[in-house]
């Protein structure tokens, strides 16, 4: 809201309604963000790191906001990026995940070695449900980190294709190619763990 | 076209094998709902196409298992996160410098 015979609120900080508004708005996803850092820096540490320099800056940038917007998504492209400027200035070109030209998402979609494999033990994959979630988390930590981001941002936090490609600045194809492959990798993963404890009875490749 | 045709294409579909006569019954062939299937389980398809993966799967013995198999794994991600949060120390903490920040006005 805005009164007319003021003067319009300065551009950062110094008023009041500026920061209850952010404190009604954005202050409520600092868990999500935090669940986002978390996956993203690997730490507790590194990730309260990141929630606090993403709330600054949202902060700072409060009226660059479009009210109405979903503010998750909004704070979410901020902290990777600041993810990513921190990362850039720890270390040089990290692993920067190959995209097999255009990976074919429909491809992606339609194969699954992971359900081939385990179908005649488990043809709906109950097993899953029998996965501790620090098991899970694990798994997911393991992605290459442009396959985790829009994992955490799809399947952990459910966001829509085209939010996720606002944050991660990529097109809505790569979204799907990048997600996709990250969960064909976790269900490997997470697979070859139910085999190791014991949920499924092996492989088909052990016969 | 064969008295028996429809019913051995139903048959096909509903009793384990593959589908592959696509549209002239209807129904999408197992290849495109399996195409489709990430982007109908995650809600991203427009309006009739997710109605006709939806048909093809409640029909098709061959598919069902393989969507129930996807959505059990994304049913175990989403469970699996529920739980962290930001501790209190720093909610806290950046509560704290907003209010200074807010107090001390622009730079």
């Amino acid at each position: 809201m805005t009164s007319e015979n003021e003067d319009p609120p300065p551009a950062t900080g110094g008023d009041s309604v500026h920061r209850v508004s952010f404190i009604d708005e954005a202050i409520p996803h600092m868990d999500a963000v935090y669940r986002f850092a978390l996956r993203l820096t690997g730490t507790q540490d590194g990730a309260e790191d990141l929630v606090q320099d993403t709330f600054f800056r949202a902060f700072r940038a409060w009226d660059q906001y479009t009210p109405g917007t979903r503010c998750k998504s909004w704070l979410f492209t901020i902290c990777r990026n600041v993810f990513l400027r921190q990362r850039e200035r720890r270390q040089r070109h990290d692993e920067i995940v190959q995209e097999t030209a255009k990976e074919d998402a429909a491809s992606l979609s339609r194969e699954a070695p992971v359900f081939a494999a385990s179908k005649d033990s488990d043809p709906e994959g109950d097993f899953f449900n029998s996965i501790v979630d620090e098991e899970i988390i694990a798994a997911i930590d393991e992605l290459p980190s442009e396959y985790k981001m829009a994992v955490v941002l799809s399947d952990l936090e459910g966001l829509s294709y085209n939010e996720i490609a606002e944050i991660m600045e990529i097109p809505v194809g790569t979204v799907k190619s990048r997600l996709f492959r990250g969960r064909r990798q976790l269900q490997k993963r997470l697979h070859e763990y139910a085999v190791e404890m014991g949920y499924l009875s092996g492989t088909a490749g052990d016969r | 076209m064969k008295p028996f045709d429809s019913l051995r294409k139903l048959f096909g579909a509903i009793g384990g094998g593959e589908n592959r006569h696509g549209a002239d019954n209807g129904m999408i062939s197992c290849d495109e709902a399996k195409t489709r299937l990430f982007e109908f389980l995650d809600g991203e398809l427009p309006e009739i196409s997710h109605a006709e993966v939806e048909r093809h799967v409640e029909v098709c013995k061959a598919c069902y298992p393989r969507f129930q198999f996807e959505r059990h794994f994304l049913d175990a991600l989403q469970a699996a996160e529920e739980r962290g949060t930001a501790s209190p120390e720093l909610r806290d903490r950046i509560l704290k410098v907003l209010a200074e920040e807010g107090a001390n006005g622009s730079s």
